[in-house]
């Protein structure tokens, strides 16, 4: 799947893409402001997807002045599976994050990273999620942790996973030389322990740096 | 909304990463300093700034739109239309804004705190719509 089309899974078309737009926030669109947002469409698509829409019930419309203002219909029956949908984003992060927050042997950083963190993803991309992992632990338990949460992450979207794991000392030791690591602090989606804990991890210079 | 910009992918892009380096630069002069109130009302200065940036994506995401050039109260009423929780981060930064960048007197532990927490929550948000 991909999480910038989340309503793709039900309809891979531009009715789709609307509906993910309307359900996020309660408020009413002109075509040409969801030209704006989705202007991989023409405008003339949207109006028609918004009639195509209008006509089932779930986008109303109002007139005003001269332009059509249109809405997701949130007492529609089909209101509430549609948000669902939309959020489906907010809602792969938050079960990540539950998830991490319950393991035995907690990870001391854990993020999103590469194309989901970036917005670049497409249908077929990899779920990339940087783990680091505790020096003091169980570490047969750890991997099967890890190991149990690649394939429910599959899952979970039908992406591969694929897990980059360092350990806490590997961090703290050459972290700093990891481009991705830096990376991850530019865009990553922090899923366990907290963004600051890897930046301060990686200082921007070495000490000897500032007297240069 | 009447002062808001139609957002476009590069709006939305430099705007976030303006709020990742306001971020990254407030917690090197935190870390710099001896003690965090000697450089509060700095941190401080460039949280809210992360916030305010934050806030122009999430709306960007959102609403197709961002504030620009209007008061506070227009700029959280637009992303509470987009984020209400973002929007109560928002108003905490921006109470803070005019008193610890004009005012005389230095930002408080508490201060700090909230801008802290507040910067956090935005720059997450922002990152995840």
């Amino acid at each position: 799947m991909d999480l910038a089309h989340p309503l793709a899974v039900v309809t891979p078309t531009l009715d789709g893409d609307i509906l993910a737009v309307l359900a996020l926030v309660d408020t009413a669109f002109t075509p040409r402001q969801l030209h704006g947002m989705l202007s991989q469409h023409s405008e003339d698509g949207i109006r028609r997807a918004l009639r195509r829409l209008t006509s089932q019930g779930i986008v109303s419309d109002a007139r005003a002045g001269n332009a059509y203002l249109y809405r997701l219909s949130r007492s529609h029956l089909a209101a509430e599976p549609i948000i669902e949908l939309a959020r489906m984003r907010q809602t792969f992060l938050a079960r990540l994050e539950d998830r991490l927050g319950s393991w035995a042997v907690a990870p001391v950083y854990g993020a999103i990273f590469g194309s989901v963190a970036r917005g670049s993803m497409r249908i077929d991309s990899d779920i990339d999620l940087l783990l680091i992992r505790p020096d003091e632990g169980d570490r047969d338990r750890w991997d099967d942790l890890v190991a149990q949460l690649t394939a429910d992450v599959t899952a979970w979207t039908g992406n591969d996973t694929r897990v980059l794991e360092f350990s806490e000392s590997e961090v703290l030791r050459s972290g700093r030389q990891e481009p991705v690591l830096r990376d991850v602090v530019a865009h990553g989606l922090t899923v366990a322990g907290t963004a600051d804990w890897l930046r301060r991890a990686l200082p921007a210079k070495e000490p000897n740096d500032a007297r240069s | 909304m009447p002062g808001a910009r139609r957002c476009t992918p590069q709006v939305r892009e430099g705007r976030l990463a303006k709020a990742n380096q306001f971020v990254a630069v407030a917690r090197d002069v935190a870390d710099l300093a001896d003690q965090a109130k000697d450089v509060a009302d700095a941190y401080v200065t460039l949280l809210v700034h992360a916030g305010i940036a934050a806030a122009d994506v999430i709306c960007c995401a959102r609403l197709g739109e961002y504030a620009h050039g209007v008061d506070h109260n227009d700029a959280i009423a637009l992303l509470k239309t987009a984020d209400a929780a973002a929007a109560r981060h928002l108003e905490t930064l921006l109470k803070m804004k005019t008193r610890v960048g004009y005012g005389h007197t230095p930002a408080s532990q508490e201060d700090l705190k909230k801008a802290q927490r507040a910067g956090d929550a935005l720059l997450k948000a922002a990152r995840a719509v």
